[in-house]
């Protein structure tokens, strides 16, 4: 009995790392996107605490995907998961609403203490 | 972080990933004028990268950097894409494989920096190496965009084969177990016993069929490696193919499937290289200069058949006679070999019409390989051929192995499973000593009784068998195999029984005639005849 996380990324590779450690870290994660468009769809369905967004994905970006739920949803809290190097990218994804981010390949110590952060 | 579950996920991520880049390279490279499949390209190497580097297998992550990077350049319109830049990603999916293929035996994957140089030697200098220049993904709309949209597979479980292989056994020991409930309330008819039994018999046979069902998987799976290997031989050997698959999705057992791999390919190298001419041959003689191998699968009730065929110069019968003649395995005064003669004499190991050893395909002694290995599934092979259209090799396979319809059979007291398939008729023989005849022609004959070990009288009978001194009829089973038929002299014809096929481990000195073993209903073990290795 946590916060609701909804878990965004084309691979499931990727989906599934970041679903562990934040179920081990007690998150209550209630859902997992793997385009854009899928996680503008679930966010509106589900009203997670929480979005960890990829920025590569098919079928709409995570950065225009940001930019969508803030529109409706601008209390949304937005985890941001970029590459190495992806710095100019990320700039754009916090100007679109994103809230923080998180650089791959993950460190669970560090995203547990972003979403500490974000969720307060 | 549970590693060993990790890594079998990046295993298969990364061998779909890589799967699903050769397709769309071999689709590039067929319509360079079309739309390349940048995207989708780039994401599939972008993912790699992503999940190897969280594994820190970094050999693997250079690479697909490296790959990125070049496809980055593609999409921002710095660099233009040819025929160099697609090598160079074959290249490096190539690369990325072998790296992962080292994960999968749980070694370490080797860094290839020649090849990592190579790829950032062709991306643009004033994009520079560090800066990922990942391009935002805008939305696709159908209409405008040359990229297909990703379609959404069906709910699928991924599910580990060796549990699905154990609920295979478990299955088959129930099935078993059934039969001989089966045996024991059917001496109380009525009861409630044989209701009760006869309940449970429908529910396991409902179970043995889904199980079975989730064993199947469609011959794509073996089909899909093939274009890329075709293209590449076609380079390699200075020929134009094309390979067209068709019945991709028409589904046979997993087991029989994995062990078409190599037959497959063997047939697939045999048509490139022996039966397709190159593009001077084939325009001289009035062909496309492009030759086409065609794999396909066809689906016929209980029997799957793999057709391999091509449309090249057709396999030479009078070489085939000659080399056979010179080897001692033909009379040189027969006539030249029918299809089945043709069949039999290619898979006669050591036997090829090639007098140079070409390194794509050897010496051609795999067709042996091949119609054991077809037989050994309990399929049968068929050829066709015409001198220069082509040569069309069909594998005839059953859908599943675990379960086989036989006949059984007995000698003295024991009893033998003999598979339907290989089955044509069933006759008497009074001719003790001799050999079969059936409708006047004399058959290569077995007693199953020498076979086994069992004395046989003079007068063709045994103690157990109404022989002492008068001529006694026995049943003989008439097999057919590629074409030749022999016959099998049995004791008695005991009927008809689906069995559970139990594989043996080959201990050695088994004799080659013991396909496997089986437990009856009456709870006794038999074994399974495999008869085409009694001649």
């Amino acid at each position: 009995m946590g916060h609701t996380v909804l878990v965004c990324d084309d691979a499931i590779f990727m989906r599934t790392m970041i679903t562990d450690i934040l179920t081990q870290a007690g998150y209550d994660v209630i859902g997992e996107a793997e385009t854009g468009a899928q996680a503008v769809e679930k966010y509106r369905q589900l009203k997670p605490d929480l979005v960890t967004m990829d920025i590569v994905m098919p079928d709409m970006g995570g950065i225009e995907a940001v930019r969508e739920i803030c529109k409706t949803s601008p209390e949304a809290k937005i985890l941001m998961c970029s590459a190495m190097g992806q710095q100019a990218l990320v700039v754009e994804a916090i100007q679109a609403g994103a809230k923080d981010f998180v650089v791959k390949p993950f460190q669970p110590s560090r995203v547990l203490e972003a979403v500490q952060r974000l969720l307060g | 972080m549970d590693l060993a579950r990790y890594t079998a996920l990046f295993l298969s991520d990364s061998r779909d990933h890589l799967q699903r880049c050769n397709e769309l390279l071999l689709a590039w490279e067929r319509a360079p004028t079309a739309t390349a499949p940048v995207a989708e390209l780039f994401r599939a190497f972008h993912s790699i990268k992503g999940s190897s580097a969280a594994l820190s297998f970094e050999p693997v992550t250079a690479i697909a950097h490296a790959a990125e990077q070049l496809l980055g350049a593609v999409r921002q319109g710095t660099l233009t894409p040819g025929r160099e830049v697609v090598d160079a990603l074959f290249a490096a999916v190539d690369a990325l494989a072998t790296g992962v293929e080292a994960v999968g035996r749980g070694a370490a994957p080797v860094p290839n920096e020649p090849l990592v140089e190579m790829l950032f030697g062709m991306v643009p200098s004033d994009q520079g190496r560090t800066a990922e220049m990942a391009l935002p993904e805008r939305r696709l709309h159908p209409r405008a965009s040359g990229e297909a949209q990703p379609t959404l597979p069906a709910r699928q479980v991924r599910v580990d084969l060796e549990r699905l292989d154990a609920l295979v056994h478990d299955v088959g020991e129930l099935v078993v177990a059934r039969n001989r409930l089966a045996t024991i309330a059917d001496r109380d008819i009525g009861s409630e016993l044989e209701q009760v039994s006869g309940r449970i018999g429908a529910l396991v046979g409902g179970l043995q069929s889904a199980v079975f069902r989730a064993r199947m998987a469609p011959v794509d799976e073996v089909f899909d490696r093939f274009p890329r290997m075709v293209r590449d031989l076609g380079r390699e050997l200075g020929k134009e193919i094309r390979l067209e698959l068709q019945g991709a999705e028409i589904e046979l057992d997993r087991s029989v499937l994995d062990a078409l791999t190599e037959p497959l390919t063997h047939l697939l190298r045999n048509a490139a290289d022996h039966g397709l001419e190159t593009p001077a041959e084939r325009t001289a003689s009035g062909k496309q200069r492009e030759g086409t191998v065609r794999l396909r699968a066809e689906r016929l009730r209980d029997e799957v058949t793999v057709i391999v065929s091509d449309d090249g110069r057709g396999i030479d019968r009078s070489a085939v006679r000659e080399r056979a003649v010179a080897r001692g395995l033909m009379d040189p005064a027969a006539p030249l070999p029918d299809a089945g003669g043709l069949l039999r004499l290619l898979a006669h190991s050591g036997l090829t019409t090639r007098t140079t050893v070409s390194t794509v395909s050897g010496r051609g002694v795999g067709i042996d390989a091949v119609l054991n290995r077809v037989r050994s599934l309990g399929g049968r092979m068929e050829l066709k051929t015409q001198s220069g259209r082509g040569t069309t090799f069909l594998l005839h396979l059953p859908i599943t192995r675990a379960i086989v319809r036989a006949l059984m059979v007995g000698v003295d007291n024991e009893r033998y499973a003999i598979p339907f398939g290989l089955l044509a008729e069933a006759t008497v023989h009074d001719a003790p000593g001799g050999e079969v005849t059936l409708r006047g022609e004399s058959l290569p004959t077995a007693d199953l009784r020498q076979v086994v070990g069992l004395p046989v009288d003079q007068d063709g009978t045994g103690p157990g068998t109404d022989g002492g001194g008068k001529r006694a009829k026995r049943p003989a089973i008439v097999i057919e195999t590629g074409g030749r038929r022999t016959a099998l002299i049995v004791d008695i014809l005991l009927g008809q029984q689906d069995v559970v096929v139990q594989q043996l481990a080959q201990p050695a000195g088994l004799p080659a005639w013991v396909g496997g073993a089986t437990i009856l209903p009456d709870g006794a073990p038999a074994l399974i005849l495999d008869p085409a290795a009694l001649f």
